[in-house]
């Protein structure tokens, strides 16, 4: 897929980075493909890494809660980094930013991870 | 430059309503945030068609997105040949119920209503007109 990019890191954790503009033509298929990605490398722990993403609508907030639900439902739990200003505004209209973890880097990101 | 086209309500077509709002604004030289409200409202009104509504005989949802700009606003209308859906009186989102799963989505009219200055649904004898207006800075 165009539209992210996996790093699998040890212990149950990788780094998703998604990239340019998330609507429902392509949430559906993001989605799908990460529950997968979940469920055959027994993730627990991502880190959605959204630097390069420059326009979501609510289907892509479906899509994160959807997966903050699958992993919180595992015991793991999502993480949000580098969220662009306008992605962000949108974040905190809805106050999904009371939902979500979000940090302003991926390294602060990782740093909240288990070990 | 032309502001008004048709589209037919598809998950697939979204981008293309989009990336034509974007053109218009773009040529317009709206700011960065009015622009970025517009398009996610427009994105938001079509998804919904595209994705929930239904017309009465099974023949294909169209439509027609029209923009202009007048006495400092952007006029944003959206028809379309549905059956009735009642965007005006559409529940809150539930953060919480979504999370549970016991409830999916709801974000997009809330999304609308909180992005644009004004939102007016009227229901016609062919469809429905959304009409969607947003103070341009």
């Amino acid at each position: 897929m165009d539209n992210f990019e996996v790093r699998k890191l040890d212990g149950h954790k990788a780094i998703v980075y998604l990239k340019g503009r998330l609507d429902v033509a392509v949430a559906g298929e993001i989605e799908e493909h990460l529950m997968e990605l979940i469920e055959e490398e027994k993730l627990r722990y991502l880190i959605l890494n959204m630097e390069s993403v420059e326009y979501m609508s609510s289907s892509g907030f479906r899509v994160a809660i959807a997966l903050l639900r699958r992993l919180k439902d595992e015991g793991g739990s999502l993480k949000i980094s580098n969220l662009r200003p306008a992605v962000k505004r949108i974040f905190d209209v809805i106050e999904l930013t009371t939902l979500f973890e979000t940090f302003d880097s991926e390294d602060s990101a990782l740093a909240t991870l288990p070990d | 430059m032309k502001r008004t086209n048709e589209f037919l309500a598809a998950v697939s077509e979204i981008p293309n309503i989009t990336a034509f709002a974007e053109r218009i604004m773009i040529h317009w030289h709206l700011d960065r945030n009015t622009a970025y409200d517009v398009l996610l409202a427009i994105d938001e009104a079509c998804t919904n068609l595209s994705t929930h509504a239904k017309t009465a005989s099974g023949e294909p949802i169209m439509i027609i997105l029209k923009m202009r700009k007048c006495f400092g606003f952007l006029c944003i209308r959206i028809v379309d040949n549905s059956i009735y859906y009642d965007i005006e009186n559409a529940p809150s989102p539930d953060i919480q119920k979504n999370l549970s799963g016991e409830k999916k989505g709801g974000f997009g009219i809330f999304l609308i209503k909180t992005l644009m200055d004004r939102v007016k649904y009227k229901r016609t004898n062919n469809g429905n007109v959304l009409t969607m207006v947003k103070k341009i800075r």
